[in-house]
């Protein structure tokens, strides 16, 4: 059985770090930092996501004098959906942690 | 000129390399990539960023479409190496016992059943080979383990100098004196890899 698009783990970071702002903007730098993912992983991700129409891309103003502008992106309507019902298989997947097991 | 600088002009350079390498396919990630750079407030991170631009780069131009194929030929590669080596320790080993005392009671059946027997260490090999491609290639395609079996069979037909000092007319000379062993010989490895590939964790996610 072939495995689904986007299931990797990376992909997976990626789009969570995404969903918390999903309607916010985000550098690529800082999408590094806040996954871990190095940039030879990141571009890879970033440039397949906006092929597939899951993720939208836009050019920023730098900011202050003499800084070039910066790629900007973030999630397109299809890639929030997305991310939202891998988020939701996750969570189900999830083992309940020890506290949830003695209250339920 | 200071570390810090000479790390900051590597990174340049690279980063430049890698949009070069970049920009016929895809033009505005090339730009984006070295925007970016300028953004990053440490020299040792911005080199350790460009280091990542030119793998994301040449990743992306030369292996998108390809990176399934090539696995799946380098298996095939590794295999036929691997089962060469195994069918030489197999062949320097003497036989055993029970293997003299039996090919003595039938003697016309004495060499397809060792070759038969050899079957059984190739299967394994084949089959793990078949798990590591699934590893490689992510399961995406039924058609990849076939290609590795392809390139395993060409390297047997190929009578290559220094690597292969069987010739082509020999192989089908063995394919005519012991015909059960040789097909078994193509046949049981090659089921090995296909299931080793489909019944692999991997191929299943």
């Amino acid at each position: 059985m072939p495995r689904p698009a986007n299931a990797s783990r990376q992909t997976q970071l990626l789009l969570n770090v995404m969903l918390e702002q999903p309607l916010a903007w985000r550098y690529g730098y800082e999408l590094s930092k806040a996954t871990g993912l190095t940039s030879g992983t990141l571009y890879p991700l970033l440039m397949r996501l906006n092929d597939q129409g899951l993720m939208e891309s836009a050019w920023q103003e730098g900011e202050g004098p003499g800084r070039p502008p910066r790629h900007v992106y973030r999630l397109s309507a299809h890639g929030i959906k997305l991310a939202r019902e891998r988020d939701v298989v996750l969570a189900e997947k999830r083992v309940p942690r020890r506290k949830d097991r003695v209250l339920t | 000129m200071s570390a810090a600088s000479w790390q900051r002009g590597l990174a340049r350079r690279l980063v430049r390399h890698a949009a070069k390498v970049l920009r016929p396919a895809e033009p505005s990630w090339s730009a984006a990539m070295e925007m970016e750079l300028e953004h990053i407030p440490k020299d040792s991170q911005a080199l350790a960023w460009a280091f990542g631009c030119l793998r994301a780069s040449y990743t992306r131009r030369y292996f998108k479409h390809h990176a399934a194929f090539l696995a799946a030929v380098a298996v095939g590669v590794a295999y036929a190496f691997a089962d060469e080596l195994l069918s030489g320790v197999l062949a320097a080993r003497p036989y055993p016992r029970w293997y003299v005392a039996f090919a003595r009671a039938h003697k016309h059946l004495s060499l397809e059943l060792w070759f038969s027997a050899q079957m059984l260490p190739s299967a394994l090999l084949a089959g793990s080979f078949g798990v590591v491609l699934a590893r490689l290639a992510r399961g995406s395609s039924t058609n990849l383990p076939l290609i590795s079996l392809g390139v395993w069979v060409l390297y047997a037909l190929l009578p290559l100098p220094g690597i292969c000092n069987v010739p082509l007319g020999g192989v089908w000379e063995s394919f005519r004196l012991w015909p059960i062993s040789s097909i078994a010989r193509v046949v049981v490895p090659s089921c090995a890899l296909v299931f080793g590939y489909r019944l692999s964790p991997a191929s299943m996610q």
